[in-house]
């Protein structure tokens, strides 16, 4: 089985992670799938990113439902690294940044996503591009951020109501080029 | 943007779900936007089944915060109709999080209860416990009990003043003719494991991430527990003997009955040697008269090695108490009466 059907499959079951946690400590159990994440790294001749990211957000979740079941911190994770994916990710997860904060790479990073995922209209579903590009600890690291620059473009009232409701799937191409001006000008 | 909601970019959905939830709050007057998102997140118009269950964890795990931001927005907002669809899709993950902090609506209950507070509100507990056992009838509604209650207790008032409103309790209820049962509720509540309780046993990862290389790291200092409250209480019972029999008896019951019942609960290594050691040390206690002994119901029977565990795992106590007044604990019946023999 492969660890990221594991770890669905446990993620699923709230009351399976109670019964890990009558076995052993969170450390022993979190620990090395957090050092997993920590060091994940594309290979030389990657091929396909869309799996790797799949693999990837599965075994992230588990940790995230076990942190969020019991109000885990990283001590309790056995996280040596303060800096290290996990460590970031849950201490300051939610915060979104503007982009005087971001480096040139999340720059970057941010823009292929947007681009991404709200330019599909034309080549039909999210490319490998931004995957390619980001790796899977960046991309959830700026997930808030990506939704800042959403909520901005939409309540500018460049967006409609309808087009909202359309699941923001709406005019992707529009909706790109706002997010892009409202996102370009503000860094300026 | 509907690639969010396919499997393999869905638990990003944790990180924008709960930054949307905070950006409630700081968007005054400008909720749709966030609202309408929310909407789309959260109820997808077609969907996997793998996504689908993927997107039931995430909701569990976001499901609290977002419903107090969305809660917030209602009251500020009370003609809003979008908002409630929302939090009733949010309704059956709310209970996800097993951790020991109180609801704010059970910590206002338990607050406002007219007799006295938290301290009040535990005592009642332990009462209507004690009233439950001692009902003969089958089809009697079990006592409404939540551990978060007294890990609350000891949180707001501290170990010490919550163990004096319990060992209150148990004098009332003594006096009422049901001291047997309130000292097992007593007890069971004192012995209930705490996360909070379980020293740390690798306290080099936290140094490790304040970036002290100290060779010899130090102990992270934890709150006291209830039981380690009993205890200091025990070390003073002979000098409230003095001034008050009544308090000191219940302490050292109920001290006698935590310890026994911790000690079979958690074998350590090499602890039966100490037992036996302790054992000794008990009967040569007696002959002289001085030091705690065991009562003879005590040391005949299965029972003894048990106690001696107990005594031996507080040494301490025992040396203290030798060292102290001489006093000395007669067991005339094992589980129920026992009185202080000076």
């Amino acid at each position: 089985m492969f660890l990221k059907t594991l770890c669905s499959h446990l993620a699923r079951q709230p009351s399976s992670l109670d019964v890990i946690l009558l076995f052993d400590k969170p450390t022993t159990i979190l620990g090395p799938i957090c050092e997993l994440l920590d060091g994940w790294r594309y290979e030389e001749d990657q091929g396909e990113y869309q799996p790797v990211y799949e693999e990837f957000g599965s075994i992230l979740l588990l940790i995230l439902a076990f942190v969020n079941r019991y109000n885990l911190s990283t001590v309790d994770l056995g996280l040596h690294n303060q800096n290290s994916f996990i460590g970031r990710l849950l201490v300051r997860g939610a915060n979104s940044y503007s982009m005087d904060e971001l480096s040139e790479q999340e720059k970057n990073h941010l823009d292929g996503w947007i681009r991404g995922l709200f330019n599909s209209a034309e080549g039909g579903g999210l490319g490998d591009e931004p995957m390619s590009n980001c790796p899977p600890q960046d991309f959830y690291l700026l997930v808030p951020t990506l939704f800042h620059q959403v909520v901005l473009a939409c309540s500018t009232g460049h967006l409609s109501d309808e087009a909202l409701k359309g699941g923001l799937e709406c005019e992707s191409f529009d909706l790109f080029n706002i997010i892009a001006f409202t996102y370009y000008d503000r860094s300026c | 943007m509907t690639d969010l909601v396919d499997t393999f970019l869905l638990p990003s959905l944790v990180g924008a779900i709960s930054w949307l939830a905070n950006h409630i709050w700081e968007s005054r007057g400008d909720s749709n936007t966030v609202i309408q998102i929310l909407q789309t997140l959260i109820n997808p118009g077609s969907i996997s089944t793998d996504a689908n269950s993927m997107l039931s964890t995430i909701l569990n795990i976001t499901a609290k915060p977002l419903e107090h931001s969305l809660r917030w927005l209602q009251r500020n907002e009370p003609t809003r109709q979008d908002v409630e669809p929302l939090s009733k899709v949010l309704k059956p993950h709310l209970s996800f999080s097993r951790t020991a902090a109180a609801d704010h609506t059970e910590l206002e209950s338990w607050s406002n209860s007219h007799g006295g507070g938290i301290a009040g509100s535990i005592r009642h507990t332990i009462q209507s416990l004690t009233q439950w056992s001692l009902s003969t009838g089958m089809n009697i509604m079990p006592t409404s009990y939540t551990h978060r209650q007294i890990l609350t207790g000891v949180r707001v008032l501290g170990a010490k003043r919550l163990l004096s409103a319990i060992i209150e309790e148990v004098k009332a209820q003594t006096a009422n003719g049901s001291g047997a049962i309130v000292i097992d509720v007593a007890t069971a509540i004192i012995c209930a494991p705490d996360a909070d309780s379980i020293p740390l046993t690798n306290s080099t990862h936290l140094m490790n991430m304040l970036g002290e290389t100290s060779s010899t790291p130090q102990p992270l200092q934890r709150r006291l527990t209830l039981r380690d409250a009993l205890r200091t209480e025990a070390e003073n019972a002979p000098k409230t003997h003095k001034t008050d029999v009544l308090q000191a008896e219940t302490v050292i019951r109920l001290f006698r009955r935590v310890e026994a019942l911790m000690a079979v609960a958690i074998p350590q290594a090499g602890m039966l040697d100490h037992g036996l050691g302790a054992l000794e040390g008990v009967d040569a206690g007696m002959e002289v008269g001085v030091g705690v002994g065991l009562g003879d119901g005590v040391l005949s029977g299965a029972h003894e090695i048990d106690d001696a565990i107990a005594a031996a795992a507080d040494q301490e106590m025992m040396d203290a108490l030798a060292a102290g007044e001489g006093m000395m604990v007669g067991d005339e019946d094992l589980l129920g009466d026992m009185k202080l023999e000076f």
